[in-house]
């Protein structure tokens, strides 16, 4: 996309600094900058945090745990924003690893949220010299930090720019801060946008420069509202700069099992991606037509999973045509799965950027989902231009899509009409009113589009005061928990799924256990300790990447030739030799000698962390909630649209469906399903070490090592003899 | 009749796996198929025959998110 050259920008405030060397992965500092008063330190990181937190997430529950008290608003000076990556974050060699982490406080869940995205920042940020970068304050006028990793810089600058909009601010800022045109793959720009201003959904656009396309490409720490924390500290972008990447930038202590471990991967993804998942073709978007015939796509607000009429419009095929095929899309160096695909020469049918011809990163699966069936919309390139208005107003495109996904649906139940919604049909698959939507929340100054941007925990409430809509049907069918909107799988046919969405760290966030194959399809996880072993297996494994830097897709996106028939299928889930990689890598890089277990110990330690910190901000009010939708149909034509099968599911609760009108029969699934529920939580609280509230109690946190004072203490505050299993 | 993860399904003679797994409907790539508790390669699903009464475990890999 063209954009004017900025203004200098003014140096409102610079400090220097020396920049440390990283040894087996870690700098072993934190930057520390308040944008508001303004201040900047380099602290250090001890050696406890690093063996209880390893890095990561890890370090950003830390950091964010001591800035923070538990009255803390998300909109408070003191709430920061720390981005880490963790000790093989930025290493070549190995697919994946160029992964960084957000840590913040949620205006959406008032509580931490943690918020993942690939792009350069993460890795040019430490070999400038920072495990991590924690950024707390506000500043009285919009500004840029940029940290000059080549220089030994921080500056706060006075921003110049013309909007906060990501694809603009992004590229003027590679182009400003660049000698040349080679350059421009040294710096990388963490954005928001306009929405991210206006709405509690903003995202975090982190980018890294394409020399082949000549243009910006961004990558999005989406969920949570990272993006509205960055705006509300009126910080328009941030900035690293680092212009000497090489290869061993971490300083591995065995550089040759770190190749010889990557080349193995490499060759696998070369040999096997187009039998498997066809990531370097397609991405994410190859589950498209898969989800759909497993009733998995969300549609019409997750009434069904499928809809077999329209899944051809937007089929895995028909995104391979859409995307430019044939460039190498890691976004990071040595990524060879490549899945981060675009959309060239895009030509915008609406809104500001109408008529500009522009590269458009995704959609992914979830986008898909969300801006495509999820609402109604099988056009894919609407769904490709929704993308890019949501990465360039800065707005999580799950959160956007379930979040008018409900608005159809309170739309089509007649809560909402034209006059509420200022002249907008609603009704799903709408497609220029909901684009039209989109525009009025990026520009705030619609009381209805304002509304909606609050998420769908807020709008459940606005709807029912200021429209009457009912209540307790907007608790039924609108899909969040913990203030987040649910991620893009329906996950009403698999009691596992439930925990792997509403038994959750931060909300239901499909980067914790995606357990519906093997429980609903595979039938692996029969009892409700089995479910639980893998709901206390997977979260930690999956936990285990956001404290390193790496990417989750290489792990189980591609696997050996031989991982069908070489363990068995209890194990073939969990990829023995690719989870043995990560030990072997891990171990090279940082010289220790952990074994496969510790990968779940060193999880663990940072999940009961990150749980007792939710305790601590929800003041011990933290149970975990399921909508109804989530657990099943909530109306008629949802249990009409597969009779049989829910007549069989009756069945097998012991209910005769003969003779029960499709409500008695919803009523008495739902009752069946609720006890389900209770009996899932439990055995899943138990498995995980907490009490019959959900709180790790303190003997779970003198087992993992994370018994700290201050821990301890809130553990002994909100756990009570009576809730002891 | 055999038996595939857990529910019944019709058998006829020189049923292959992959018409096993056509009849249910799996079309996701990533499977592992278990017959009588042995393995059997993805190249040989189309060649590979199950016998009447034969209990299949058809396994979904995880992949996505």
């Amino acid at each position: 996309m063209t954009h004017e050259k900025i203004a200098p920008m003014k140096v409102l405030q610079e400090w220097s600094y020396v920049r440390s060397p990283i040894d087996r992965g870690y700098t072993r500092k934190a930057l520390y900058v308040n944008v508001g008063k303004p201040d900047m330190q380099i602290r250090e990181i001890p050696q406890e945090t690093i063996d209880a937190f390893t890095g990561g997430r890890g370090f950003g529950l830390a950091l964010l745990w001591n800035a923070v008290t538990e009255d803390t608003k998300w909109n408070d000076p003191e709430n920061e924003l720390v981005i880490s990556g963790g000790p093989l974050c930025g290493i070549t060699q190995y697919p994946g690893a160029g992964k960084c982490y957000t840590v913040f406080l949620s205006p959406l869940s008032e509580q931490t949220y943690d918020s993942n995205s690939g792009g350069y920042w993460g890795p040019l940020t430490k070999f400038s010299g920072f495990d991590a970068v924690e950024i707390a304050g506000k500043a009285d006028r919009d500004v840029v930090l940029f940290v000059n990793g080549d220089e030994g810089k921080i500056q706060i600058l006075e921003s110049t720019l013309p909007e906060s909009n990501a694809y603009t601010v992004t590229e003027a800022l590679h182009d400003y801060l660049a000698a040349d045109e080679g350059d421009k793959v040294n710096i990388s720009v963490v954005s928001a946008g306009k929405a991210a201003e206006t709405t509690l959904w903003g995202c975090l656009n982190m980018s890294f420069y394409d020399p082949r396309r000549k243009t910006a490409r961004l990558k999005q720490a989406g969920r949570g509202g990272g993006g509205t924390v960055l705006r509300d500290k009126k910080i328009v972008a941030l900035v690293v700069k680092y212009s000497s990447v090489k290869g061993t930038e971490n300083n591995p202590v065995d550089l040759s099992t770190l190749q010889k471990v990557g080349v193995k991967l490499h060759k696998e993804i070369r040999d096997l991606d187009n039998v498997q998942c066809r990531m370097r073709k397609v991405g994410t978007p190859h589950l498209n037509e898969i989800m759909d015939e497993y009733h998995l796509l969300p549609t019409n607000n997750y009434k069904f999973g499928q809809n077999k009429k329209d899944i051809g419009k937007i089929d895995s095929y028909t995104y391979e045509k859409i995307f430019t095929q044939g460039l190498p899309d890691g976004c990071w160096y040595g990524c060879s799965l490549a899945c981060a695909k675009a959309v060239d020469h895009y030509e915008i049918q609406t809104g500001p950027c109408k008529g500009r011809s522009v590269t458009v990163d995704g959609p992914e699966y979830e986008t898909v989902a969300s801006l495509g069936s999820n609402i109604g919309v099988y056009d894919p390139l609407w769904t490709v231009e929704a993308n890019f208005y949501a990465d360039h107003y800065g707005v999580d495109t799950i959160s956007l899509g379930t979040g008018l996904a409900f608005v159809c649906e309170c739309y089509e139940l007649g809560y909402l009409d034209k006059a509420k919604t200022n002249g907008l049909d609603l009704s799903f698959g709408s497609k220029d009113d909901l684009m039209e939507l989109i525009h009025r929340m990026a520009e705030g100054t619609d009381d209805f589009a304002r509304a909606v941007g609050l998420g769908i925990k807020k709008m459940k409430k606005v709807f029912a005061e200021r429209y009457g809509a009912d209540g307790a049907v907007l608790e039924k069918i609108g899909m969040e928990a913990q203030g987040i909107e649910t991620s893009e799988y329906v996950p009403k046919e698999s009691v596992a799924q439930w925990g792997g969405y509403y038994l959750t760290l931060k909300g239901p966030q499909h980067d914790e256990a995606w357990l519906i194959f093997m429980d609903m399809v595979n039938k692996q996880l029969p009892t409700f300790e089995d479910k639980a072993e893998a709901l206390h297996y997977f979260p930690n494994f999956r936990t285990w990447f956001s404290l390193v830097g790496l990417c989750k897709l290489p792990w189980n996106d591609i696997e050996p030739a031989d991982n069908h028939v070489r363990y068995r299928p209890q194990d073939a889930a969990r990829v023995p030799e690719h989870v043995q990689n990560y030990v072997d890598i891990f171990n090279a890089v940082t010289g220790k000698q952990i074994v496969k277990e510790d990968l779940i110990t060193m999880a663990e330690r940072v999940y009961n962390f990150q749980r007792l910190f939710q305790v601590r901000m929800k003041h011990g009010n933290a149970e975990h909630t399921i909508p109804a939708r989530a657990m099943g149909p909530v109306f008629p034509d949802e249990w009409d649209a597969r009779k049989e099968y829910y007549d069989d599911k009756l069945r097998e609760a012991g209910i005769a469906p003969e003779g029960l009108s499709v409500e008695e029969k919803i009523e008495g699934l739902r009752g069946h399903r609720l006890e389900q529920w209770a009996d899932l939580k439990d055995a899943v609280y138990k498995r995980r070490g907490w009490n019959k509230k959900g709180i790790p109690t303190e003997e779970t946190l003198k087992k993992l090592g994370i018994a700290f004072p201050e821990a301890v203490a809130v553990a002994k505050k909100y756990c009570r003899p009576e809730d002891e299993f | 009749m055999i038996v595939v993860n857990g529910e019944e399904l019709p058998w006829h003679p020189g049923m292959t796996v992959q018409q096993v797994i056509d009849a249910k409907r799996y079309t996701f790539r990533m499977l592992a198929v278990w017959v009588n508790d042995v393995p059997v390669l993805r190249e040989r699903f189309a060649t590979h025959t199950v016998a009447d009464r034969d209990r299949i475990q058809v396994l979904h890999m995880i992949s996505g998110g």
